[in-house]
């Protein structure tokens, strides 16, 4: 019983361990994404000449949407920049890609800035999200407490003989 | 189940020699049927003329082995780059029947499954249980992976079975202190490595199985393991050398294969430069190939020697200039190759995309799935309370492929594909452990339940 209340709070303990270590990873993978810098590491997708910038805004959202993408963030970086964070799936847990776009708006070249139109461009990066190597590793850390708290005779298939 | 059949199947210790005949019987029968049905749903999807179009390799082995035949001289930078081993048997096909790539596919099939059969024994020969190693033999029977590369017109499941039997024969002859057993296992080794150049630090692993094999399971003493282990390898040595020699003599270089050289030189490097260097991303592709061309252009206008120092010489001056982004990628590389997943089949069987598609969204998460390299890591931790000696062995060859893997470049599971090998024993054990822990915990459920219904009356 000693041996079981034992085990038990190790488990408690590891989960807990596990559960700050997820956020601290969920955390991370945003920031990482949120660091990644259009003009390096995303491609081109769309270039378009606008009247409307917030309804284009909102139409790439809306695609971002489409493409199965939950939105995380939406916000203004400076005057002429906008970034949308979306994730694959829900739950960062599920998640296979965090992607982000950025919206450049292009500053109207000539004598006047104040002009109907404006030139809008789009970059698309994405990083992997860190929940699949996340995920595999708290299987493996409740799984190896479950190794070390069996006897192996117990374990008639593995370490008996079977001939 | 009818008595009499279990009793043939199962019986006691007299059954024993049955035993592992039926189960290697059954295990080929498998891996058989199921290679030979995949080749027939390939070969009426895309047809046997397209067979060398599925993948780029095809024709660069296509192209060495017609230089071999002398028939076609621009197929000699291709010889150079991927060895003799696989054009050689392309050529001996050839030779006989044409190029009729049908009947490759077919002798590929069946060394494919027996591969398999090889694995079941060597895991036998290992751990000394039949429910281990016959789980390892039918894991790599179903595996998608050793199914599609044995339908595939590349060197992969050539390789594994000259691998898997060197393997296998070594631990016979460690285990039954068989001298011919050795000699065999340094030759298949040797064929292993003029077909792939990957395997051509292996030696060195069985110099380490020869020093870890415990004396228990083995019927000389560990000097004449050591002798043993000593002689394979010399011999898996040799038998490259000779084609090593073969290049030095032509073009000046001592090379099996440049291949890992290559992939090393134009994928890796141009991945670290690209970051080191704060390029743009896309600028990795245009990097990559340009590297890719100049050396092959070096290859044919007969600059190898050149070409191979270059190589090196660029190789060790990006590794010294960012040895931090080449570590980064170095690990990234290998664990990307390490829990790859197939990805050859949909071009194998682009029939059956659409039907495939929920596998893909479901158990392929992007390229990778990480529960095939975490099952096998558990079941190194748990075959360590049997015995930390076999676990070590067992898990040898998956560190020593994931290495050379991140020299590379993501190439699907291909790659780490031979470290099926003893990967399938410990996902065995991994497997057998699930299924104990849950016979534990219905026998624990069952008790508590009866003591609860007692106290309830």
């Amino acid at each position: 019983m000693k041996r079981l209340n034992r085990i038990g709070v190790i488990y408690i303990v590891i989960i807990l361990i596990l559960v700050l270590v997820g956020l601290l990873w969920q955390s991370r993978d945003y920031d990482k994404i949120s660091k990644i810098d259009y003009r390096t590491n995303s491609k081109q997708i769309m270039r378009r000449v606008i009247i409307d910038p917030p309804a284009f805004r909102a139409e790439i959202k809306e695609i971002m949407s489409k493409d199965l993408l939950t939105i995380i963030r939406d916000y203004q970086v400076d005057e002429h920049t906008w970034e949308i964070i979306g994730q694959s799936d829900k739950y960062w847990l599920l998640a296979d890609y965090i992607n982000k776009a950025t919206i450049v708006e292009i500053p109207a070249a000539g004598p006047s800035q104040e002009t109907r139109y404006k030139e809008m461009s789009v970059y698309d990066g994405y990083i992997h999200a860190g929940s699949e190597a996340y995920l595999a590793i708290v299987f493996f850390c409740i799984m190896i407490i479950a190794v070390c708290a069996v006897d192996k005779n117990s374990l008639p298939h593995l370490f008996l003989k079977s001939k | 189940m009818n008595i009499k059949l279990t009793q043939y199947f199962w019986g006691g210790p007299n059954h024993a020699i049955s035993k592992g005949l039926s189960l290697s019987l059954i295990i080929f029968a498998v891996a058989l049927m199921l290679r030979i049905s995949f080749m027939l749903l390939m070969l009426s999807g895309i047809g046997s003329s397209h067979l060398v179009d599925i993948f780029p390799d095809t024709a660069k082995y296509i192209s060495a082995g017609e230089y071999l035949l002398g028939s076609n001289y621009q197929g000699e930078p291709y010889l150079f780059l991927v060895g003799p081993g696989y054009p050689l048997f392309l050529a001996i096909f050839a030779m006989g029947f044409g190029w009729g790539y049908w009947l490759i596919l077919i002798i590929q099939v069946i060394l494919s499954s027996f591969s398999c059969v090889i694995i079941f024994r060597l895991a036998e020969l290992l751990t000394r249980n039949l429910y281990i190693s016959t789980i390892s033999g039918l894991l790599v029977a179903v595996s998608l992976t050793a199914i599609s590369l044995a339908s595939a017109i590349l060197s992969d499941a050539l390789f594994l079975f000259f691998l898997a039997a060197s393997l296998y024969l070594f631990v016979e002859g460690m285990t039954g202190d068989k001298w011919k057993a050795c000699l065999w296992s340094g030759i298949a080794g040797g064929m292993a490595t003029l077909v792939r150049s990957i395997s051509m630090l292996f030696p060195a692993l069985f110099i380490l199985f020869a020093l870890l094999l415990p004396l228990s399971m083995t019927a000389g003493n560990r000097k004449s393991m050591v002798i043993k282990s000593l002689v394979a390898a010399g011999i898996m040595i040799i038998i490259p050398g000779f084609w090593g020699l073969r290049n030095y003599a032509t073009y000046g270089t001592f090379n099996v294969a440049s291949s890992g050289y290559l992939a090393a030189k134009s994928y890796l490097m141009a991945k670290i430069l690209v970051e080191g260097e704060k390029r743009h991303v896309s600028d990795f592709q245009n990097l990559r190939d340009s590297i890719y061309e100049v050396s092959m252009e070096n290859y044919r206008a007969g600059h190898y020697k050149q070409d191979q120092d270059d190589n090196l010489a660029f190789i060790v001056s990006t590794i010294k200039k960012y040895p931090g982004v080449f570590l980064k990628y170095f690990l990234s590389t290998s664990l990307d190759n390490a829990t790859a997943v197939s990805t050859l089949h949909p071009l194998q069987l682009p029939q059956f995309n659409r039907a495939s598609a929920w596998m893909t969204k479901y158990f392929y998460r992007g390229f990778n799935n990480y529960a095939v390299l975490t099952v096998s890591l558990l079941g190194f931790f748990i075959y360590i309370k049997k015995s930390v000696r076999i676990a070590v062995i067992l898990i040898l060859p998956i560190i020593y492929f994931a290495l050379f893997s991140g020299l590379t470049f993501g190439q699907g599971s291909r790659i780490f594909f031979p470290a099926i090998i003893t990967q399938s024993v410990l996902v065995s054990v991994g497997i057998l452990f699930f299924y104990d822990l849950s016979l534990i915990a219905k026998s624990s459920i069952k008790s508590k339940w009866k003591s609860l219904s007692i106290r309830l009356k």
